[in-house]
Protein backbone atom coordinates (compact mmCIF):
# COMPACT_ATOMS: atom_id res chain seq x y z
CA UNK A 1 0.00 0.00 0.00
CA UNK A 2 0.92 3.62 -0.81
CA UNK A 3 1.18 6.59 1.82
CA UNK A 4 -1.67 7.45 3.64
CA UNK A 5 -1.66 11.31 4.62
CA UNK A 6 -4.46 12.81 7.30
CA UNK A 7 -5.26 16.32 7.21
CA UNK A 8 -7.40 18.21 9.03
CA UNK A 9 -9.74 20.65 7.86
CA UNK A 10 -11.73 22.83 10.43
CA UNK A 11 -14.57 25.02 9.30
CA UNK A 12 -17.82 24.46 11.05
CA UNK A 13 -19.09 22.54 14.17
CA UNK A 14 -16.23 20.65 14.47
CA UNK A 15 -13.00 19.27 12.31
CA UNK A 16 -13.35 17.22 9.13
CA UNK A 17 -10.36 14.72 8.81
CA UNK A 18 -9.53 13.82 5.17
CA UNK A 19 -7.42 10.37 4.89
CA UNK A 20 -6.00 9.65 1.56
CA UNK A 21 -4.13 6.96 -0.07
CA UNK A 22 -2.01 7.35 -2.29
CA UNK A 23 -0.20 5.29 -5.05
CA UNK A 24 2.06 5.78 -8.01
CA UNK A 25 1.58 9.64 -7.70
CA UNK A 26 -2.25 9.30 -7.24
CA UNK A 27 -4.87 9.47 -4.91
CA UNK A 28 -6.11 6.00 -4.68
CA UNK A 29 -8.82 6.27 -2.31
CA UNK A 30 -10.01 8.96 -0.03
CA UNK A 31 -12.23 8.95 3.02
CA UNK A 32 -13.75 11.91 4.46
CA UNK A 33 -13.86 11.40 8.23
CA UNK A 34 -15.87 13.27 10.77
CA UNK A 35 -14.96 12.38 13.83
CA UNK A 36 -17.60 14.51 16.11
CA UNK A 37 -21.06 12.95 17.23
CA UNK A 38 -23.75 14.58 18.08
CA UNK A 39 -26.58 12.48 17.61
CA UNK A 40 -29.53 14.56 17.03
CA UNK A 41 -31.63 11.54 15.41
CA UNK A 42 -31.45 9.84 18.89
CA UNK A 43 -31.85 12.75 20.47
CA UNK A 44 -35.26 13.22 19.15
CA UNK A 45 -36.75 9.79 20.05
CA UNK A 46 -39.89 9.81 21.77
CA UNK A 47 -39.88 13.77 22.23
CA UNK A 48 -43.04 15.37 21.62
CA UNK A 49 -42.94 16.36 17.79
CA UNK A 50 -43.10 20.24 18.41
CA UNK A 51 -40.31 19.73 20.40
CA UNK A 52 -37.88 19.32 17.36
CA UNK A 53 -38.55 23.13 16.22
CA UNK A 54 -36.35 23.94 19.32
CA UNK A 55 -34.05 20.89 18.92
CA UNK A 56 -33.14 20.97 15.22
CA UNK A 57 -32.23 24.22 14.28
CA UNK A 58 -29.59 23.21 16.97
CA UNK A 59 -27.42 21.28 14.77
CA UNK A 60 -25.54 23.84 12.73
CA UNK A 61 -24.93 27.17 13.94
CA UNK A 62 -24.46 29.32 10.66
CA UNK A 63 -27.23 27.51 8.66
CA UNK A 64 -29.98 26.73 11.80
CA UNK A 65 -32.83 28.91 10.18
CA UNK A 66 -32.61 25.85 6.94
CA UNK A 67 -33.54 23.38 9.90
CA UNK A 68 -36.09 25.32 11.49
CA UNK A 69 -38.05 25.80 8.51
CA UNK A 70 -37.31 22.26 6.57
CA UNK A 71 -38.63 21.02 10.17
CA UNK A 72 -41.97 22.95 10.66
CA UNK A 73 -42.55 21.73 6.99
CA UNK A 74 -41.76 18.26 7.56
CA UNK A 75 -44.25 18.37 10.97
CA UNK A 76 -46.98 19.71 8.60
CA UNK A 77 -46.42 17.17 5.93
CA UNK A 78 -46.73 14.79 9.44
CA UNK A 79 -50.12 16.56 9.90
CA UNK A 80 -51.11 16.36 6.17
CA UNK A 81 -50.81 12.76 5.80
CA UNK A 82 -53.00 11.68 8.71
CA UNK A 83 -55.51 13.67 7.08
CA UNK A 84 -55.28 17.30 8.88
CA UNK A 85 -55.43 20.19 6.34
CA UNK A 86 -52.64 22.55 7.30
CA UNK A 87 -53.35 25.61 5.52
CA UNK A 88 -50.71 28.07 5.86
CA UNK A 89 -51.49 31.73 4.75
CA UNK A 90 -49.70 33.38 2.56
CA UNK A 91 -48.32 36.09 3.92
CA UNK A 92 -46.60 33.13 6.58
CA UNK A 93 -45.55 31.65 3.66
CA UNK A 94 -43.49 35.05 2.45
CA UNK A 95 -42.21 36.15 5.73
CA UNK A 96 -40.59 32.16 5.66
CA UNK A 97 -39.60 32.97 2.26
CA UNK A 98 -37.89 36.17 3.49
CA UNK A 99 -36.22 34.63 6.48
CA UNK A 100 -34.95 31.60 4.78
CA UNK A 101 -33.38 33.76 1.75
CA UNK A 102 -31.81 36.42 4.57
CA UNK A 103 -30.05 33.37 5.96
CA UNK A 104 -28.78 32.28 2.64
CA UNK A 105 -27.75 35.49 1.81
CA UNK A 106 -25.40 35.40 4.94
CA UNK A 107 -24.33 32.38 4.40
CA UNK A 108 -23.13 33.45 1.34
CA UNK A 109 -21.09 36.00 2.37
CA UNK A 110 -19.92 34.04 5.47
CA UNK A 111 -18.27 31.03 3.05
CA UNK A 112 -16.86 33.42 0.44
CA UNK A 113 -15.28 35.73 2.66
CA UNK A 114 -14.35 33.91 5.69
CA UNK A 115 -14.51 30.05 4.46
CA UNK A 116 -12.82 30.53 0.87
CA UNK A 117 -10.94 33.65 0.46
CA UNK A 118 -8.45 33.74 3.13
CA UNK A 119 -7.26 29.60 1.80
CA UNK A 120 -6.16 31.24 -1.27
CA UNK A 121 -3.65 33.56 0.70
CA UNK A 122 -1.71 30.44 1.24
CA UNK A 123 -1.51 29.86 -2.60
CA UNK A 124 -0.87 33.39 -3.63
CA UNK A 125 2.10 33.67 -1.78
CA UNK A 126 3.79 36.45 -4.01
CA UNK A 127 0.55 38.81 -4.41
CA UNK A 128 -1.31 41.04 -2.04
CA UNK A 129 -4.43 39.84 -0.87
CA UNK A 130 -3.84 41.36 2.51
CA UNK A 131 -7.57 42.15 2.41
CA UNK A 132 -9.00 39.30 2.81
CA UNK A 133 -6.79 38.26 6.07
CA UNK A 134 -9.20 37.11 8.46
CA UNK A 135 -9.92 39.77 11.73
CA UNK A 136 -7.48 41.92 10.13
CA UNK A 137 -8.18 42.46 6.12
CA UNK A 138 -11.40 45.34 5.45
CA UNK A 139 -13.02 42.97 2.84
CA UNK A 140 -13.28 40.22 6.09
CA UNK A 141 -14.17 42.88 8.38
CA UNK A 142 -17.10 44.07 5.83
CA UNK A 143 -18.19 40.60 5.27
CA UNK A 144 -18.82 40.29 9.10
CA UNK A 145 -20.47 43.85 9.08
CA UNK A 146 -22.73 42.86 6.19
CA UNK A 147 -23.40 39.19 6.94
CA UNK A 148 -24.32 40.35 10.63
CA UNK A 149 -26.49 42.96 9.24
CA UNK A 150 -28.83 40.83 6.84
CA UNK A 151 -29.27 38.49 9.70
CA UNK A 152 -31.65 41.47 11.66
CA UNK A 153 -33.96 40.51 8.40
CA UNK A 154 -34.85 37.28 10.60
CA UNK A 155 -34.56 38.92 13.97
CA UNK A 156 -37.62 41.71 12.85
CA UNK A 157 -39.76 38.59 12.21
CA UNK A 158 -38.37 35.64 14.24
CA UNK A 159 -36.49 38.08 17.15
CA UNK A 160 -33.18 36.72 16.59
CA UNK A 161 -30.60 35.14 15.05
CA UNK A 162 -29.23 32.51 15.13
CA UNK A 163 -31.69 29.91 16.72
CA UNK A 164 -34.94 31.19 16.48
CA UNK A 165 -38.20 28.95 16.06
CA UNK A 166 -40.72 31.30 15.15
CA UNK A 167 -41.89 29.01 12.16
CA UNK A 168 -44.41 26.35 13.71
CA UNK A 169 -46.85 24.02 12.47
CA UNK A 170 -49.56 26.40 9.75
CA UNK A 171 -47.26 30.02 9.92
CA UNK A 172 -45.17 31.94 11.51
CA UNK A 173 -45.32 33.56 15.52
CA UNK A 174 -44.84 36.82 14.25
CA UNK A 175 -47.36 39.82 13.24
CA UNK A 176 -44.92 42.77 11.69
CA UNK A 177 -46.22 46.42 11.80
CA UNK A 178 -45.28 48.52 8.36
CA UNK A 179 -42.36 49.80 10.25
CA UNK A 180 -41.05 46.37 10.76
CA UNK A 181 -41.42 45.41 7.42
CA UNK A 182 -39.78 48.84 6.45
CA UNK A 183 -36.77 47.99 8.68
CA UNK A 184 -36.37 44.49 6.80
CA UNK A 185 -36.60 46.17 3.20
CA UNK A 186 -34.17 48.68 4.24
CA UNK A 187 -31.81 46.11 5.52
CA UNK A 188 -32.05 44.61 1.80
CA UNK A 189 -31.51 47.51 0.09
CA UNK A 190 -28.44 48.18 2.16
CA UNK A 191 -26.96 44.71 1.15
CA UNK A 192 -27.85 45.19 -2.22
CA UNK A 193 -25.74 47.81 -2.65
CA UNK A 194 -23.04 46.16 -0.71
CA UNK A 195 -23.23 43.15 -3.06
CA UNK A 196 -23.08 45.48 -6.06
CA UNK A 197 -20.32 47.57 -5.42
CA UNK A 198 -18.22 45.03 -3.68
CA UNK A 199 -19.16 41.21 -5.14
CA UNK A 200 -20.29 42.20 -9.01
CA UNK A 201 -18.66 44.87 -9.58
CA UNK A 202 -21.39 46.16 -11.07
CA UNK A 203 -25.25 47.35 -10.73
CA UNK A 204 -27.96 44.19 -10.22
CA UNK A 205 -29.83 44.67 -13.46
CA UNK A 206 -26.33 44.59 -15.19
CA UNK A 207 -25.29 42.01 -13.47
CA UNK A 208 -28.66 39.83 -14.12
CA UNK A 209 -28.31 40.78 -17.60
CA UNK A 210 -24.66 39.15 -18.31
CA UNK A 211 -25.02 36.63 -20.77
CA UNK A 212 -21.29 35.37 -20.59
CA UNK A 213 -18.22 34.98 -18.38
CA UNK A 214 -16.48 37.38 -20.90
CA UNK A 215 -18.68 39.51 -20.31
CA UNK A 216 -19.06 39.74 -16.95
CA UNK A 217 -14.92 39.66 -17.02
CA UNK A 218 -15.42 42.87 -19.22
CA UNK A 219 -17.69 44.21 -17.09
CA UNK A 220 -17.03 43.95 -13.39
CA UNK A 221 -15.19 46.82 -11.52
CA UNK A 222 -13.53 46.03 -8.25
CA UNK A 223 -15.36 42.73 -7.92
CA UNK A 224 -14.27 40.17 -5.77
CA UNK A 225 -16.15 37.66 -7.24
CA UNK A 226 -14.21 38.67 -10.46
CA UNK A 227 -11.12 38.40 -8.39
CA UNK A 228 -12.16 35.11 -7.43
CA UNK A 229 -12.54 34.14 -10.87
CA UNK A 230 -8.87 35.08 -11.50
CA UNK A 231 -7.46 32.68 -8.88
CA UNK A 232 -9.95 29.75 -9.27
CA UNK A 233 -8.33 29.70 -13.12
CA UNK A 234 -4.57 30.45 -11.81
CA UNK A 235 -4.26 27.92 -9.16
CA UNK A 236 -6.72 25.41 -12.06
CA UNK A 237 -9.43 24.87 -9.60
CA UNK A 238 -11.71 24.98 -12.24
CA UNK A 239 -10.39 21.81 -13.86
CA UNK A 240 -9.67 19.84 -10.33
CA UNK A 241 -12.30 17.66 -8.47
CA UNK A 242 -14.13 17.55 -11.84
CA UNK A 243 -17.73 15.44 -11.27
CA UNK A 244 -19.64 13.59 -13.76
CA UNK A 245 -21.80 15.60 -15.82
CA UNK A 246 -24.99 15.23 -14.13
CA UNK A 247 -26.23 18.39 -13.72
CA UNK A 248 -29.21 20.53 -15.18
CA UNK A 249 -27.72 24.08 -15.50
CA UNK A 250 -28.66 27.23 -17.69
CA UNK A 251 -25.22 28.38 -18.23
CA UNK A 252 -21.76 27.10 -19.08
CA UNK A 253 -19.19 27.13 -16.76
CA UNK A 254 -15.57 26.19 -18.20
CA UNK A 255 -14.31 22.69 -17.47
CA UNK A 256 -16.90 22.45 -14.83
CA UNK A 257 -20.09 22.03 -16.24
CA UNK A 258 -22.28 22.64 -19.73
CA UNK A 259 -25.68 24.09 -20.74
CA UNK A 260 -28.16 21.37 -20.47
CA UNK A 261 -29.44 18.45 -19.09
CA UNK A 262 -25.82 15.95 -18.79
CA UNK A 263 -27.26 13.18 -16.72
CA UNK A 264 -26.17 9.80 -19.07
CA UNK A 265 -27.42 11.59 -22.45
CA UNK A 266 -26.86 15.47 -23.22
CA UNK A 267 -30.02 17.00 -23.79
CA UNK A 268 -31.08 21.13 -25.10
CA UNK A 269 -31.92 22.84 -22.28
CA UNK A 270 -34.40 26.23 -23.25
CA UNK A 271 -33.95 28.65 -20.17
CA UNK A 272 -37.50 30.38 -22.03
CA UNK A 273 -39.28 27.25 -20.71
CA UNK A 274 -38.88 27.69 -17.08
CA UNK A 275 -41.36 28.57 -14.98
CA UNK A 276 -41.83 30.00 -11.68
CA UNK A 277 -44.86 28.40 -9.76
CA UNK B 1 -1.48 41.94 24.69
CA UNK B 2 -3.65 39.40 25.90
CA UNK B 3 -4.04 36.47 24.19
CA UNK B 4 -7.13 34.31 23.47
CA UNK B 5 -7.48 30.54 22.07
CA UNK B 6 -10.73 29.14 21.26
CA UNK B 7 -11.28 25.35 21.07
CA UNK B 8 -14.51 23.75 19.98
CA UNK B 9 -15.50 20.29 21.60
CA UNK B 10 -19.30 19.47 20.54
CA UNK B 11 -20.80 22.41 19.35
CA UNK B 12 -22.84 23.72 16.60
CA UNK B 13 -21.12 26.82 15.64
CA UNK B 14 -23.44 29.28 16.79
CA UNK B 15 -21.98 30.66 19.27
CA UNK B 16 -19.42 31.90 16.97
CA UNK B 17 -21.38 32.73 14.61
CA UNK B 18 -23.68 34.56 17.32
CA UNK B 19 -20.19 36.31 18.40
CA UNK B 20 -19.52 37.29 14.29
CA UNK B 21 -22.60 39.82 15.26
CA UNK B 22 -21.64 41.78 18.04
CA UNK B 23 -21.72 45.67 17.39
CA UNK B 24 -20.10 47.41 20.04
CA UNK B 25 -17.41 46.16 19.88
CA UNK B 26 -17.24 44.58 16.39
CA UNK B 27 -15.63 40.76 16.33
CA UNK B 28 -12.66 42.54 14.77
CA UNK B 29 -12.29 45.16 17.32
CA UNK B 30 -12.76 43.03 20.27
CA UNK B 31 -9.24 41.09 18.60
CA UNK B 32 -7.80 44.46 18.08
CA UNK B 33 -7.81 44.35 21.94
CA UNK B 34 -7.07 41.15 22.71
CA UNK B 35 -4.88 38.62 20.35
CA UNK B 36 -6.45 35.48 19.29
CA UNK B 37 -4.10 32.98 19.39
CA UNK B 38 -6.32 30.13 16.81
CA UNK B 39 -9.92 29.93 15.90
CA UNK B 40 -11.28 26.66 14.14
CA UNK B 41 -13.54 28.31 12.24
CA UNK B 42 -10.95 31.78 11.02
CA UNK B 43 -6.90 30.47 11.42
CA UNK B 44 -5.77 29.24 8.29
CA UNK B 45 -2.12 29.47 8.82
CA UNK B 46 -1.81 28.50 12.69
CA UNK B 47 -2.48 24.69 13.85
CA UNK B 48 -4.17 23.80 16.96
CA UNK B 49 -1.55 20.42 17.71
CA UNK B 50 0.98 23.35 17.24
CA UNK B 51 -0.08 25.96 19.46
CA UNK B 52 -0.77 23.06 21.99
CA UNK B 53 2.75 21.81 21.67
CA UNK B 54 3.87 25.81 22.26
CA UNK B 55 1.62 25.73 25.50
CA UNK B 56 2.88 22.29 27.02
CA UNK B 57 6.84 23.19 26.50
CA UNK B 58 5.57 27.12 28.24
CA UNK B 59 7.09 28.89 25.60
CA UNK B 60 3.00 29.98 25.02
CA UNK B 61 1.09 31.59 27.68
CA UNK B 62 -2.34 31.59 27.09
CA UNK B 63 -4.46 34.21 29.13
CA UNK B 64 -8.10 33.67 28.04
CA UNK B 65 -8.79 29.65 26.99
CA UNK B 66 -12.63 29.96 25.22
CA UNK B 67 -14.64 26.71 25.35
CA UNK B 68 -17.67 26.06 22.76
CA UNK B 69 -19.35 23.36 22.59
CA UNK B 70 -19.58 19.98 25.10
CA UNK B 71 -17.49 17.99 26.00
CA UNK B 72 -16.43 14.18 26.15
CA UNK B 73 -13.76 12.20 26.90
CA UNK B 74 -14.82 9.17 24.68
CA UNK B 75 -13.09 8.76 21.31
CA UNK B 76 -15.73 7.93 19.83
CA UNK B 77 -17.99 10.98 19.80
CA UNK B 78 -15.17 13.53 19.82
CA UNK B 79 -11.58 13.98 18.43
CA UNK B 80 -9.24 16.68 17.57
CA UNK B 81 -6.58 15.41 15.91
CA UNK B 82 -5.34 12.44 17.95
CA UNK B 83 -6.82 14.00 21.26
CA UNK B 84 -10.58 14.14 22.82
CA UNK B 85 -11.68 17.76 24.33
CA UNK B 86 -11.44 16.36 27.20
CA UNK B 87 -7.61 15.39 27.23
CA UNK B 88 -6.61 19.04 25.21
CA UNK B 89 -8.83 20.77 28.56
CA UNK B 90 -6.78 18.90 31.12
CA UNK B 91 -3.43 19.76 29.82
CA UNK B 92 -4.37 23.22 29.46
CA UNK B 93 -6.94 23.89 32.99
CA UNK B 94 -4.06 24.80 34.58
CA UNK B 95 -1.55 26.91 32.36
CA UNK B 96 -4.11 29.23 31.49
CA UNK B 97 -5.45 32.69 33.14
CA UNK B 98 -9.19 32.18 32.48
CA UNK B 99 -11.44 29.70 31.34
CA UNK B 100 -14.57 30.89 29.80
CA UNK B 101 -17.19 28.32 28.48
CA UNK B 102 -19.10 30.30 25.65
CA UNK B 103 -22.51 28.86 25.44
CA UNK B 104 -25.07 26.61 26.90
CA UNK B 105 -23.20 23.34 25.59
CA UNK B 106 -19.66 24.27 27.26
CA UNK B 107 -21.92 25.49 30.42
CA UNK B 108 -24.07 22.52 31.20
CA UNK B 109 -23.81 20.09 28.42
CA UNK B 110 -27.15 21.04 26.79
CA UNK B 111 -28.38 18.84 23.82
CA UNK B 112 -25.14 16.99 23.28
CA UNK B 113 -25.51 15.69 26.61
CA UNK B 114 -28.76 14.50 26.50
CA UNK B 115 -27.72 11.68 24.41
CA UNK B 116 -28.60 8.53 26.35
CA UNK B 117 -25.70 6.21 24.70
CA UNK B 118 -22.79 8.70 25.73
CA UNK B 119 -23.89 9.61 29.62
CA UNK B 120 -19.78 10.98 29.61
CA UNK B 121 -21.26 14.12 27.61
CA UNK B 122 -20.74 17.49 29.88
CA UNK B 123 -20.37 20.87 30.61
CA UNK B 124 -16.81 22.14 31.96
CA UNK B 125 -17.96 22.62 35.58
CA UNK B 126 -21.89 21.66 35.36
CA UNK B 127 -23.96 18.77 33.73
CA UNK B 128 -27.29 20.38 34.20
CA UNK B 129 -28.23 20.83 37.93
CA UNK B 130 -25.37 19.10 38.88
CA UNK B 131 -22.15 20.64 40.49
CA UNK B 132 -19.13 19.10 38.54
CA UNK B 133 -18.98 18.21 35.04
CA UNK B 134 -15.34 17.50 33.47
CA UNK B 135 -13.57 19.57 36.51
CA UNK B 136 -14.83 19.38 40.09
CA UNK B 137 -17.34 22.24 41.57
CA UNK B 138 -14.15 23.79 43.40
CA UNK B 139 -11.64 23.55 40.75
CA UNK B 140 -10.51 27.54 39.78
CA UNK B 141 -8.23 28.88 37.20
CA UNK B 142 -4.56 30.34 37.88
CA UNK B 143 -7.43 33.97 38.22
CA UNK B 144 -8.98 32.36 41.03
CA UNK B 145 -12.02 32.24 39.45
CA UNK B 146 -13.92 29.34 38.32
CA UNK B 147 -15.28 28.06 34.56
CA UNK B 148 -16.95 31.46 34.01
CA UNK B 149 -20.23 30.53 32.14
CA UNK B 150 -21.99 32.50 29.51
CA UNK B 151 -24.74 30.43 28.85
CA UNK B 152 -27.75 30.72 26.21
CA UNK B 153 -28.03 28.77 22.97
CA UNK B 154 -26.70 30.95 21.47
CA UNK B 155 -24.93 32.97 23.62
CA UNK B 156 -25.96 37.27 22.91
CA UNK B 157 -22.16 38.02 21.65
CA UNK B 158 -22.22 41.26 24.19
CA UNK B 159 -22.66 39.14 27.00
CA UNK B 160 -19.32 37.96 25.61
CA UNK B 161 -17.44 41.02 24.20
CA UNK B 162 -18.22 42.83 27.56
CA UNK B 163 -16.98 39.96 29.48
CA UNK B 164 -13.71 39.77 28.17
CA UNK B 165 -12.97 43.48 28.29
CA UNK B 166 -14.43 44.00 31.75
CA UNK B 167 -11.65 41.25 32.48
CA UNK B 168 -9.02 42.73 30.36
CA UNK B 169 -9.64 45.88 32.23
CA UNK B 170 -8.65 44.36 35.49
CA UNK B 171 -12.76 45.14 36.80
CA UNK B 172 -14.08 42.57 39.34
CA UNK B 173 -16.94 39.82 38.01
CA UNK B 174 -19.36 38.42 40.44
CA UNK B 175 -20.44 35.12 39.45
CA UNK B 176 -23.80 33.87 40.88
CA UNK B 177 -24.22 29.88 41.67
CA UNK B 178 -23.99 29.05 38.43
CA UNK B 179 -20.94 30.87 37.85
CA UNK B 180 -22.74 33.38 35.47
CA UNK B 181 -21.66 36.75 35.36
CA UNK B 182 -24.08 38.27 37.65
CA UNK B 183 -24.69 41.46 36.58
CA UNK B 184 -25.93 39.71 32.70
CA UNK B 185 -27.92 37.42 34.95
CA UNK B 186 -29.48 39.06 37.62
CA UNK B 187 -32.43 39.86 34.83
CA UNK B 188 -34.80 37.62 33.39
CA UNK B 189 -35.94 37.24 30.18
CA UNK B 190 -39.99 38.63 31.01
CA UNK B 191 -37.52 42.08 32.00
CA UNK B 192 -38.06 44.74 29.24
CA UNK B 193 -40.32 42.37 27.46
CA UNK B 194 -43.07 44.55 25.36
CA UNK B 195 -46.01 41.91 26.08
CA UNK B 196 -45.16 42.63 30.01
CA UNK B 197 -48.78 44.62 30.12
CA UNK B 198 -50.41 41.89 28.88
CA UNK B 199 -48.80 39.88 31.70
CA UNK B 200 -49.76 42.38 34.39
CA UNK B 201 -53.56 42.88 33.70
CA UNK B 202 -53.67 38.60 32.51
CA UNK B 203 -54.61 38.85 29.21
CA UNK B 204 -53.27 35.76 27.78
CA UNK B 205 -52.39 34.74 24.45
CA UNK B 206 -54.57 31.54 23.16
CA UNK B 207 -52.72 30.89 19.79
CA UNK B 208 -49.01 32.16 18.24
CA UNK B 209 -49.16 35.35 15.75
CA UNK B 210 -50.72 37.83 17.24
CA UNK B 211 -49.10 40.91 18.85
CA UNK B 212 -51.32 40.91 21.77
CA UNK B 213 -50.81 38.98 24.86
CA UNK B 214 -49.04 37.03 27.22
CA UNK B 215 -47.08 34.34 26.18
CA UNK B 216 -46.90 32.93 29.98
CA UNK B 217 -50.46 31.58 30.77
CA UNK B 218 -50.90 29.29 27.53
CA UNK B 219 -48.14 29.17 25.32
CA UNK B 220 -44.76 27.96 27.49
CA UNK B 221 -43.26 31.18 27.84
CA UNK B 222 -40.19 30.70 30.35
CA UNK B 223 -39.12 34.67 30.29
CA UNK B 224 -40.66 35.06 34.22
CA UNK B 225 -38.73 31.91 35.35
CA UNK B 226 -35.17 32.56 33.04
CA UNK B 227 -32.21 34.25 33.91
CA UNK B 228 -31.45 36.08 30.61
CA UNK B 229 -31.20 39.97 29.77
CA UNK B 230 -33.05 39.17 26.43
CA UNK B 231 -35.16 42.06 26.33
CA UNK B 232 -32.45 44.90 28.11
CA UNK B 233 -29.45 43.86 25.80
CA UNK B 234 -31.84 42.89 22.54
CA UNK B 235 -30.76 40.38 20.04
CA UNK B 236 -29.04 41.43 16.82
CA UNK B 237 -29.40 45.03 18.34
CA UNK B 238 -33.15 45.26 17.64
CA UNK B 239 -35.61 42.65 19.08
CA UNK B 240 -35.58 39.21 21.13
CA UNK B 241 -37.97 36.01 20.73
CA UNK B 242 -40.96 37.05 23.29
CA UNK B 243 -40.78 40.58 20.94
CA UNK B 244 -41.71 38.96 17.82
CA UNK B 245 -43.89 36.61 19.50
CA UNK B 246 -42.13 33.37 20.10
CA UNK B 247 -42.01 32.06 23.92
CA UNK B 248 -38.97 31.99 25.94
CA UNK B 249 -37.28 28.37 25.97
CA UNK B 250 -35.11 29.18 28.93
CA UNK B 251 -31.80 28.49 26.49
CA UNK B 252 -29.71 30.11 29.40
CA UNK B 253 -30.76 28.09 32.01
CA UNK B 254 -28.86 24.92 33.52
CA UNK B 255 -32.01 22.41 32.55
CA UNK B 256 -31.92 23.29 29.08
CA UNK B 257 -33.61 21.17 27.17
CA UNK B 258 -34.13 19.12 29.55
CA UNK B 259 -37.79 19.84 29.95
CA UNK B 260 -40.35 19.42 27.14
CA UNK B 261 -43.29 20.70 25.21
CA UNK B 262 -41.76 23.95 24.55
CA UNK B 263 -45.01 25.71 23.05
CA UNK B 264 -47.43 24.85 25.95
CA UNK B 265 -47.59 26.16 29.37
CA UNK B 266 -47.72 23.08 32.06
CA UNK B 267 -50.86 23.05 34.11
CA UNK B 268 -52.80 21.33 37.05
CA UNK B 269 -56.30 22.05 37.03
CA UNK B 270 -55.40 25.45 35.85
CA UNK B 271 -52.92 26.82 37.24
CA UNK B 272 -48.84 26.78 35.82
CA UNK B 273 -47.06 24.22 37.79
CA UNK B 274 -44.21 26.93 37.56
CA UNK B 275 -44.92 30.46 38.41
CA UNK B 276 -42.57 33.66 38.30
CA UNK B 277 -39.69 33.50 40.15
CA UNK B 278 -39.80 35.07 43.76
CA UNK B 279 -44.09 34.13 43.99
CA UNK B 280 -45.72 31.86 45.89
CA UNK B 281 -48.52 29.98 43.93
CA UNK B 282 -50.48 31.24 46.41
CA UNK B 283 -49.66 35.13 45.53
CA UNK B 284 -49.93 34.18 42.01
CA UNK B 285 -53.42 32.80 42.02
CA UNK B 286 -54.34 36.21 44.26
CA UNK B 287 -53.06 38.78 41.92
CA UNK B 288 -54.67 36.92 38.67
CA UNK B 289 -57.82 36.79 40.09
CA UNK B 290 -57.26 40.57 41.29
CA UNK B 291 -56.32 41.41 38.02
CA UNK B 292 -58.78 39.86 35.62
CA UNK B 293 -61.60 41.61 37.54
CA UNK B 294 -60.06 44.71 36.51
CA UNK B 295 -61.03 44.09 32.75
CA UNK B 296 -58.33 46.52 31.29
CA UNK B 297 -60.13 47.45 28.11
CA UNK B 298 -56.82 48.67 26.14
CA UNK B 299 -55.07 45.37 26.46
CA UNK B 300 -58.46 43.36 25.16
CA UNK B 301 -58.37 45.06 21.56
CA UNK B 302 -56.49 44.75 18.91
CA UNK B 303 -53.43 47.19 19.13
CA UNK B 304 -54.49 49.19 15.94
CA UNK B 305 -58.31 49.56 17.28
CA UNK B 306 -57.03 51.01 20.64
CA UNK B 307 -57.55 54.73 21.91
Amino acid sequence: MGKVIKTVLNRVEGEIQLKLHWEKGKVKDAFIIAPNFRGFEFILEGKPVLDALVINPRICGICGHAHLIATTKAIENIYENTGQKIDVPQNAKLIRDITIGAEIIQNHIRWFYMFVMPDFIKLEKGRKLKAFEPVKGIKWQQAVDYSSKIVKVIAVFGGQWPHTSYAVPGGVVCDPTTFEIVEATATVDSLIKFTEENIFGMNLDTYISITSEDEFLDRAKGSDLKEFLFLCKKHKLDREGKSYHRFLTVCEMEHVFEKGITKKKKKDFHVGKVRRD
Amino acid sequence: MKNLLWIQGLSCNGNTQSLLNAENPYFYELFQKVELLYHPSFSYRENLQTVLKRIDSDKLKVNFLVVEGAVTSDMKFHRTGNYTIAQILQKLKDKVDYIIAAGNCASFGNIPATLSCNPDVTGLQFRFTQKGGLFPSDFKTKSGYPIINIPGCPMHPAWFTQTIIALLEGRKIVLDSFNRPKELFMYLSHDGCIRNEYFEWKVEGEEFGHKEGCLFYNLGCRGPMTHAPCNKILWNGISSKTRAGMPCIGCTEFDFPLRRNYFETKKNIGIPEEVPLGVTKRAYLTITGVAKTFKNERLNKKLEETD
